[in-house]
């Protein structure tokens, strides 16, 4: 049986379509996905709102002058500790008239001014200025609700100050006191509902080692076929070897498991290490969950290697990849469209999460992902290894029904 | 006792009947040829003792016990080389030879000496790198030897080894072959090429459409058909009367024309070939070469049947 094994591990690795199928392809893809997610994979910065203040003698007298200085100071930070990234861009002008002008003309995305009252005050982008159109239309948004925000937070405080002064000015003395008072989080506890932070495009790789896992069934199909004994004359000549059929299929299973779970770690170390995707730090499970799915690829690929077709393996690898192909369909892979599928099929039929491998590899992961519990986790494990041992199961009495019958 | 003892087998394919109670008997240390055509039913039988192919009725004995599919025991000692050229394409020569040895042989130190001494014996160590595409058809053929023996099997089937292998690797075979036999394994020999059954078989034993026609070794085979003498001359053309004559003449079996030679099958007797030339020579017939030969295997075959062995 270890001759066989070492045997099935050299031939699959020189067999160029296992390779192709089993290593490369996913690799590819998760290559092709990186780049089409980049523009949404970003680390949640955004690049300082350029803002224009009307500077005259009520601004220069204003605290919320100060405060703006602060946001515009790349040394002081967005949040004030120093990180080194403002939040704003400030040009100063003398009058509103010039403020508006810049407005008009995009330049900046809003204008800052104290008005007689001495309340600050936020003039945005008419919409039919530059502002509006483009790339800076697709930004312009965000950035407004940046600037509201800056304002109705400084206001905020501002009243709150006030009403410490005239209810309790002693508390003014304690730091503590009025940093808690300024602090919106003062009677908010910060909880998730999940383990990770929700990344949709999270969803779109483990539907990826969905696909890989169905992928390296070519493996073990691919060892099958060249010890059924109609497949080919190398077959035909081990079948009547002084060792036994099922030492030999034994071997090769073994191999081909084995090297499938080399391959789809190899996979997941790339979408890991070079994509940078999140495993929530639970990569360990994450091996754990990939020999299962290759337990689960295995058992599908000798039962595809045992069934009587013509041909050697080229016919159970045509049938496999199709398989792959629709799956995979099922597990959202292919876009937002399918993955609203996969989504509303899951719902309507929650069993078909647990019928299809390429949805149970990819909700093996989800469930890593998402959920501090690993129950549901274990749970789609035992399925994974279910599901290979039923499908070795079936593949058994078709492997030894193989009779060689040529004249 | 018989290394190979079979009897009354019986073989069918749907309508076709394609071994029609099959006997034989191999005794150990012998080169059994079994010659006959394609499709006469050589390949089955050999197939039908290894257990690949089941069979309708009959009794299969290996080394005195009976042959079943699970009697990995006396598989083992058992070596098979077959007709198509049998190896993993992935695996270089070495690998091949060890691997297929290793279903024989767990010991790995004891199999590291056999692959070397098959690769020696098939002459390969120079190949012993290379992968099976990169290796001749001769090389390939000589590879496919190798798998077979490299376990040391006291029992060899050999099934038509020589098939599309120029005539040095041919020989180079035969003498390998020979060699096999004086280390004491029992070799069973397949071909539809009269000459190399000659050449190395001990007994033959002549097969057509399942049935064994006849068996013995290569002289007892000749004298079992009435062809003492062929005689063969190179002659552009002869008239149907000459043919006539010549046929005519006493101990003539059959004379016949054609590419430009002609072949007069006799009795043994002394004075054949003088009768021959005195027709030609009366008839002013242009001759060229002239010779003539005992019969073959292949003369066997036509009285037996009726036909060609290799049409």
């Amino acid at each position: 049986m270890r001759s066989t094994f070492k045997a099935t591990v050299i031939m699959l690795l020189r067999t160029p379509s296992a390779l192709v199928w089993a290593l490369a392809f996913p690799v590819l893809m998760a290559t092709l996905f990186m780049f089409m997610f980049s523009s949404m994979r970003n680390d949640g910065s955004v690049d300082a709102v350029p803002v224009a203040v009307v500077a005259d003698a009520a601004w220069d007298d204003s605290m919320f002058a100060e405060a703006v200085g602060a946001l515009a100071d790349e040394d002081a930070g967005a949040s004030g500790e120093g990180t080194g990234a403002a939040l704003l861009v400030v040009t100063e002008v003398e009058t509103l008239a010039e403020a508006r002008d810049l407005l008009d003309a995009g330049e900046v995305d809003g204008v800052f001014r104290i008005d007689g009252a001495g309340e600050v005050q936020l003039t945005v982008a008419p919409e039919y200025s530059s502002a509006h159109q483009g790339d800076r239309g697709r930004s312009y948004g965000i950035n407004r609700s940046i600037l509201e925000t800056v304002a109705s937070s400084y206001t905020q405080s501002e009243a709150l100050l006030e009403d410490l002064v005239a209810h309790d000015p002693s508390a003014l003395s304690d730091p503590q006191v009025v940093e808690r008072a300024l602090s919106l989080a003062a009677d908010t506890e910060h909880i998730s509902l999940t383990r990770g932070t929700p990344d949709e495009t999270v969803r779109y790789y483990y539907a990826l080692m969905g696909m890989a896992t169905m992928f390296v069934a070519q493996l073990s199909m691919i060892a099958v076929s060249n010890i059924r004994p109609t497949a080919s004359a190398v077959a035909a000549r081990r079948c009547i070897a002084g060792t036994s059929r099922i030492r030999q299929l034994a071997g090769a299973l073994l191999g081909s498991w084995a090297l499938s779970a080399i391959f789809l770690s190899v996979a997941f170390a790339f979408i890991r290490f070079v994509v940078g995707i999140d495993f929530e730090g639970r990569e360990g499970l994450c091996l754990l969950a990939l020999a299962a799915g290759a337990c689960m690829a295995t058992g599908l690929g000798a039962l595809v290697g045992s069934l009587p077709l013509k041909g050697s393996a080229s016919s159970g690898s045509g049938i496999l990849t199709g398989l792959t192909c629709v799956l995979s369909i099922f597990a959202g892979l292919y876009g937002e469209p399918t993955m609203k599928l996969a989504d509303s099929i899951a719902r309507a039929v929650p069993v078909s999460a647990w019928i299809n491998p390429t949805k149970l590899v990819c909700d093996l992961f989800y469930s890593l992902y998402f959920y501090e519990s690993l129950v549901p986790f274990a749970a789609r494990l035992l399925a994974c290894v279910a599901w290979g041992a039923v499908l070795f199961a079936c593949a058994a009495p078709l492997f030894r029904r193989h009779r060689y019958a040529h004249l | 006792m018989d290394i190979v003892a079979v009897d009354g087998l019986v073989k069918r394919y749907g309508e076709l009947l394609a071994l029609d109670h099959f006997d034989l008997h191999i005794a150990e240390g012998e080169i059994f040829g079994l010659l006959g055509p394609n499709g006469s039913g050589k390949t089955t039988a050999i197939n039908c003792m290894l257990q690949l192919l089941t069979y309708d009725r009959g009794s299969i004995r290996l080394f005195g016990e009976d042959m079943a599919p699970a009697r990995y025991d006396l598989k083992r000692r058992i070596g098979i080389v077959p007709q198509q050229v049998a190896v993993l394409e992935e695996l270089s020569v070495r690998e091949n030879i060890d691997f297929f040895c290793s279903l024989y042989v767990s010991d790995r130190a004891r199999r590291r000496a056999l692959v070397d001494e098959a690769i020696d014996f098939v002459g390969l160590a120079e190949f012993a790198g290379f992968r099976p595409k990169k290796l001749s058809g001769g090389l390939l053929r000589r590879l496919n030897i190798a798998c077979g023996i490299a376990h040391k099997p006291e029992l060899i089937f050999f099934d038509e080894p020589t098939v599309a292998v120029d005539p040095q690797s041919r020989n180079a075979i035969l003498v390998g072959i020979k060699g096999l036999r004086d280390e004491g394994a029992t070799v069973v020999y397949t071909s539809h090429y009269m000459e190399e059954v000659e050449q190395i078989c001990s007994r033959i034993m002549i097969m057509d459409g399942g049935r064994v026609l006849a068996q013995g070794t290569n002289e007892e085979l000749k004298r079992m058909v009435s062809t003492g003498e062929k005689i063969v001359i190179e002659v552009p053309s002869v008239s149907d009367a000459v043919l006539r004559r010549l046929r005519a003449l006493p101990h003539v079996l059959e004379a016949g024309h054609a590419d430009q030679t002609l072949t007069v099958r006799c009795e043994a007797s002394p004075h054949n070939l003088t009768d021959v030339l005195g027709v030609l020579g009366a008839a002013r017939v242009q001759l060229g070469r002239v010779y003539a030969e005992p019969p073959t295997l292949n003369d066997v075959f036509l009285e037996l049947t009726g036909r060609e062995l290799r049409d």
